[in-house]
């Protein structure tokens, strides 16, 4: 699901307390080229979701930075006031007569030649019907309806 | 220049001095507090700054301090200035974060962030020397929580 991303972390958050964090990076070597913490967070604050979420791979610290309410505090506010549009996404049903949802890039439908877009993946996907939004909260959606 | 102009010698840590018109070293906020607050002797040490990078950090600044340059060919040369090594590139935001230059640090962080995207972890790991400390099945596990990223 491409929606609801800055929600993926947060659940993460909730479940992956049996992982133990280590709060420092692991290395202590005091190399020139090692960049402190604050600085990691920076460069990560300004990832898509998608990328935060293989970024939980690198390390114990990444992990524990990545999910942290803190970190997911400053990415949401990040994404959600870019000017560029660059994290946004529009969803979409083509046709009435189609069933599936897409989802467009804000930044390629207003400036770019390509339009980047992609199948929405949720559970009543492949069922055709009436349905509508009932709310959303950062980026995480709930749709209601009436599926056949 | 006006007859005014000022220079301030900077000193990076392996000993090699610059002398700098002080309209331009003040792009750098550590460095105009100093002047400000009046303690500027002679010699300003940057004891966390090399003479390499030092050198790419006045490149820009006075490219960017110059007058009559327009945008685009600024944009070209910012555009050329990130394309360098990923350690230039830590070396960069360290001084640029050292020196307190919110520009230089903002375009740098963006371009590891550019550059992290299509990244492997462990492509990841060996551009900022980060040791796996995960155990095979820990990584697994959250790769599993959210295999739709890792498509």
């Amino acid at each position: 699901m491409e929606f609801g991303e800055d929600e993926a972390l947060h659940q993460h958050h909730k479940r992956s307390k049996s992982i133990k964090h280590s709060q420092l990076p692991s290395t202590s070597v005091q190399d020139s080229s090692i960049l402190p913490p604050e600085l990691i967070t920076d460069i990560l604050s300004r990832l898509p979701v998608k990328f935060l979420l293989q970024c939980r791979c690198v390390s114990k610290s990444w992990l524990s930075l990545i999910c942290s309410p803190e970190f997911i505090k400053t990415h949401l506010s990040l994404a959600a006031n870019n000017k560029d549009y660059i994290n946004h996404r529009v969803m979409l049903r083509v046709s009435p007569s189609e069933c599936g949802l897409k989802n467009y890039s804000l930044r390629s439908l207003l400036d770019e030649s390509v339009v980047d877009s992609s199948d929405m993946n949720y559970p009543v996907e492949n069922h055709c019907g009436r349905f509508w939004t009932v709310g959303s909260v950062n980026g995480l959606i709930c749709v209601s309806g009436l599926f056949l | 220049m006006s007859s005014s102009t000022k220079f301030l010698t900077l000193k990076t840590c392996d000993d090699k001095k610059f002398v700098l018109d002080e309209a331009i070293a003040v792009r750098s906020q550590t460095i105009k507090n100093m002047v400000e607050d009046d303690c500027v002797s002679n010699v300003i040490p940057l004891p966390n700054v090399n003479s390499k990078t030092m050198t790419k950090v006045i490149e820009y600044w006075k490219k960017h301090s110059e007058e009559g340059v327009s945008k685009d060919v600024l944009m070209d040369f910012d555009k050329a200035f990130v394309k360098v090594h990923h350690s230039i590139l830590h070396a960069l935001i360290l001084a640029a974060n050292f020196l307190n230059d919110k520009e230089i640090l903002d375009m740098m962080c963006q371009e590891v962030a550019d550059r992290i995207k299509g990244k492997t972890p462990e492509e990841i790991r060996k551009e900022f020397d980060i040791k796996n400390d995960f155990t095979p099945e820990e990584e697994e596990e959250i790769r599993k929580e959210n295999a739709w990223a890792f498509e």
